[in-house]
């Protein structure tokens, strides 16, 4: 569904007070205009302050795709633990308390949050604490074989068909993000699990591929008749994500031969390689193949080290609906009642009592991988309809928003009344409303 | 040709062809009659050199010989064992059935059916109907599963050829066809009165031709369908799910929108070849599963409102399992209606899942296998059908080195620690974070920690292998028998004596490779 403003269940107005003048309005059309969101009034229409423009202007709300705010300045928040609302929202944060009926969340974007439990799914622990292999792109003399790329302000760019690699950098266990951004059009190869590091001949390793005509993920190698074989395909065009960029993420367990691929945030699906013998590479190499007036831009890469156990025990999924269960690190899985968050040694803990056992079982908070509470009967899992997308990871679907200059006042369905940081604002898109009135 | 010739003369081939076309619905061998039946079958004997010798076992002596009688021969014959290859009691399947699915593995790969009593720092007590009460050292303990197949069991087997019945080809209107019609020019050369479609030998299911199989399992809405396939001269198999096995009724004949009184296949879309609109009519609303050497795919099989069979193909990843020429693979089919999603593992890895955009198109309850290539056989063994948690990444994938893991029957709860001992149905637990005290009737199976078994020995020379009705394997050095009690001894058990009304087989030559498995005639 393509995201639109509602005519009616918006419902808000922005304060006019002094906005940073760097968001970015998508509109449905490719067209993208960068100033300051003033409000969005209660018919849908956006009002945008542009240099560019003599006065405030409105944008009709089934012009609008999204709107990106811009990044404030300051340190990378992040949270080591991500909390799955019941309607599948999603907000990082970490576990404070937590006793039988309800638990608070602390977070940097809304403070302390008071929440029932009977409206958490799973709480996801020790999410973010990879660790970083690579921040780049970094300095062109870190990189070999540059040919026809360049670095512009921290960018690496190429309007050509060139390639750019770096040897020896990933884990084997790992977790790869870019960001690909383009003028006109993309043309762009990003090989990995490779030690071949060149555009011709044959390997083993997999390659991400954006073009004109689409974005595949694809298997290379160099026995057999095939050359290579497709394993992931997204149905999105380059054209459809906004601003001209996506980010990509793409998490490799070799152990499992499986491979996660994201895009903008969103998981396309895990593909397990179809050929027995797993690359086992540890270089990149980025290819350009622009031609005309086609312009790549590589301004993110990141290289993290995975940890793929905790992940594959995360994708598990509730279970016993009727029950609380625990996955911890080692992959074990309890299912019975959890009682409390208590502390004990010095270590924070999760106290489950268990049919089988005459004790409460006290499990680390730091040997958890994955809580799940059980699921409410009544619940008919409420969703808003303004999509919040939070910097730094998570998601909320608001039913109600008011922006002032540094906060923006909230109704969450299930939550209720929230005060969030505008810094924590990533993204807006408004989804059509059931009533086209 | 294999036909029975009359009874009496020495040497015959036998083979149990699947009965065709069963009316009705056929209730499957979810649980075997565990009253033991001698309905007069005869056992048969093969030879390392491919004789074969119908007659009755009458029991094993020193050396070991083997005595048997036939009735075309007066006197008992008295064979040596290192002749033989084979013997298997009734048919090969056995006068008793045991019931319990509950078993224990050795480390040695042997199976033993079982109930699981006690268990202790050295000693864990099955109480079997074959053997008695036996005491295995716990150091011989891989696995010990008191309910193995997790949810709900639904079916076992293939135990009895009567559950399966052979599918007639159709043509793409519904009406049946001769196979000649149906399959491609390279069976021309089949005899008229070619071998049966399908051979029930031994406990599994052998694919002459290209002709289907089918049973009722009353596959569930989250059903799990585990079986085996071995095949020779290239995989090409086709296993359609949750069928139906009849397409939907054609729509009235003449009304004014011009409606047939058969479906047409002229209006089949686009890439739907004339093969998967005569599999749609075979099956009916469906899945198949297609797996060759080198792909799978599957295949949505519906109808429209004029009962014109629709078919089409799911997309998803499609891996290159790269299956060998000849061989076998465990295939594990996970299906959820609810969910519309079919995942496929294969020898316990997973391979991929589909998504069906359009909701789940199979609304039946029938399992159909075939061998789609002229060149190649099939076989089918180890077929389990539960219902299914939903659960992708099942219970199943913990393993630990040093730790024992428990299984519990839910497919989610898992536990690793230490076993300390098994006491009036209970498990005793130590485990990460408490003392545990876990009924049997809760546990799946528990995977005793590896750093604590031992090797096993090499079989001795003159070792010989049983297996049981349904699922049962022991390796034993055989002393003495009669027809009815072998007194042999166990590397890990010592002494026993087995009651061989339970035994379907006596393999004297084993081995694990598929060409030596391979044999359906018995």
């Amino acid at each position: 569904m393509t995201p639109r403003l509602p005519a009616l269940a918006f419902g808000l107005a922005f304060a006019a007070a002094s906005l940073p003048a760097q968001d970015r309005v998508s509109l449905r059309d490719g067209s993208t205009l960068t100033g300051a969101v003033r409000r969005i009034e209660s018919n849908g229409k956006v009002v945008v302050e542009s240099p560019l423009a003599a006065r405030p202007f409105r944008i009709r709300g089934h012009s609008l795709e999204s709107i990106s705010f811009e990044s404030q300045p300051g340190p990378r928040r992040s949270h080591p633990q991500l909390l799955h609302l019941a309607n599948h929202d999603v907000l990082p944060g970490a576990t404070t308390r937590l006793d039988a009926e309800s638990l608070t969340f602390d977070t940097w974007y809304a403070g302390a949050i008071n929440i029932s439990r009977s409206i958490v799914h799973s709480i996801d622990f020790g999410v973010t604490p990879q660790k970083l292999v690579f921040d780049g792109p970094g300095l062109l003399s870190d990189w070999k074989e540059h040919d026809d790329w360049e670095l512009e302000d921290g960018r690496l760019v190429c309007d050509t068909g060139g390639a750019i690699t770096k040897p020896r950098i990933l884990p084997r266990q790992f977790i790869l993000r870019f960001r690909i951004e383009w003028e006109n059009s993309p043309n762009f190869r990003l090989y990995f699990c490779d030690d071949h590091l060149k555009r011709h001949g044959h390997a083993d390793r997999y390659y991400f591929e954006v073009n004109a005509a689409g974005i595949q993920l694809k298997r290379e190698t160099k026995d057999g008749g095939r050359r290579w074989f497709s394993l992931a395909t997204s149905p999105r065009r380059p054209r459809e994500f906004p601003n001209q960029a996506i980010d990509v993420e793409i998490r490799v367990d070799r152990d499992r031969r499986l491979l996660h691929l994201y895009l903008d945030g969103e998981k396309l699906g895990r593909y397990p390689d179809p050929i027995a013998r797993f690359p086992n590479g540890s270089g990149i190499m980025l290819e350009s193949r622009a031609g005309g007036d086609m312009r790549n831009i590589i301004p993110l890469i990141e290289i993290y080290e995975w940890d793929a156990v905790s992940q594959f025990r995360r994708s598990e999924g509730r279970g016993n609906p009727s029950l609380d269960a625990i996955v911890d690190t080692h992959g074990e899985r309890y299912s019975g009642r959890i009682l409390e968050l208590i502390e004990k040694d010095g270590h924070p803990r999760i106290a489950l009592e268990s049919a089988f056992a005459n004790d409460p079982l006290l499990v680390k908070i730091a040997d958890i991988s994955t809580v799940y509470f059980k699921e409410s009967a009544e619940l008919d899992n409420p969703r808003g309809s303004i999509h919040f997308d939070l910097r730094g990871g998570g998601k909320l679907r608001l039913s109600s928003l008011a922006m002032g200059a540094d906060t923006l006042k909230a109704r969450h369905p299930l939550l209720g009344d929230l005060e969030l940081r505008r810094a924590a604002l990533a993204q807006l898109r408004v989804a059509e409303p059931a009533n086209k009135e | 040709m294999r036909s029975n010739p009359p009874s009496g003369r020495l040497l015959r081939r036998s083979a149990m062809a699947v009965a065709g076309l069963l009316a009705g619905a056929l209730i499957p061998s979810a649980v075997a009659d565990g009253d033991p039946q001698d309905d007069g079958r005869p056992d048969l004997l093969r030879f390392t050199n491919g004789d074969a010798l119908h007659g009755a076992f009458r029991g094993l002596e020193n050396g070991p010989r083997l005595q048997w009688t036939h009735p075309g021969a007066r006197d008992p014959i008295v064979l040596d064992t290192k002749t033989l290859r084979r013997l298997a009691f009734n048919n090969g399947r056995a006068r008793a059935s045991l019931v319990d699915p509950s078993h224990v593995v050795l480390s040695n790969g042997d199976r033993i059916p079982g109930r699981i009593l006690e268990l202790d720092a050295k000693h864990l007590t099955v109480e079997t109907r074959f053997a008695g009460t036996l005491a295995i050292p716990r150091q011989h303990v891989q696995l010990a599963a008191p309910n193995p197949h997790g949810g709900e069991l639904l079916v076992l087997g293939p135990l009895n050829p009567k559950d399966w019945r052979i599918l007639e080809p159709t043509e793409p209107d519904g009406s049946a066809s001769s196979e000649n019609d149906e399959h491609p020019p390279e069976d021309d050369h089949k005899p008229v009165d070619s071998d049966p479609p399908w051979v029930f030998s031994g406990g599994a299911l052998y694919s002459n031709g290209q002709q289907s199989v089918a049973a009722d399992v009353q596959a569930p809405d989250m059903a799990r369908f585990r079986f085996e396939l071995a095949w020779r001269n290239r995989l090409s198999a086709q296993i359609a799910f949750h069928a139906t096995l009849e397409p939907p009724p054609p729509a009235p004949p003449g009304d004014e929108n011009g409606r047939n009184d058969k479906p047409r296949p002229g209006n089949a879309p686009r890439g739907q070849s004339s093969q998967m609109t005569a599999d749609a009519m075979l099956y009916g609303p469906c899945y198949i599963l297609t797996v060759t050497s080198g792909y799978i795919q599957l295949l949505r099989c519906t109808f429209d409102d004029d009962a014109n069979p629709i078919v089409s193909r799911l997309n998803a990843f499609r891996p290159n399992l790269q299956l060998k020429d000849t061989g076998k693979a465990a295939f594990d089919l996970r299906c959820n209606r609810s969910e519309h999603a079919v995942a496929l593992f294969v020898n316990g890895h997973f391979v991929t899942r589909w998504t069906d955009p359009d909701g789940y198109a199979g609304t039946g309850t029938h399992l159909a296998f075939a061998c789609r290539s002229s060149s190649a056989s099939l076989r089918l063994s180890d077929l389990v059908v539960t219902s299914w948690n939903g659960m992708i990444d099942s219970a199943s994938s913990m393993q630990a080195e040093d730790r024992d893991v428990v299984l519990l029957v839910n497919g989610t709860d898992r536990y690793s620690g230490n076993l300390e001992h098994i006491e009036n149905g209970l498990a005793h637990f130590r485990g990460s974070y408490a003392d545990m005290h876990i009924p049997l009737d809760v546990i799946q199976e528990i995977r005793f920690a590896r750093d604590q078994t031992s090797d096993p020995p090499e079989p001795a020379r003159d070792a010989i292998r049983l297996a049981l009705m349904p699922r049962g394997r022991l390796t034993v050095t055989p002393a003495q028998s009669d027809r009815s009690v072998l007194k042999a001894r166990h590397h890990a058990l010592g002494p026993l004596n087995l009651d061989l009304r339970y035994a379907r087989l006596i393999e004297f030559s084993f081995s694990d490779s598929i060409l030596d498995l391979w044999d359906e005639d018995f």
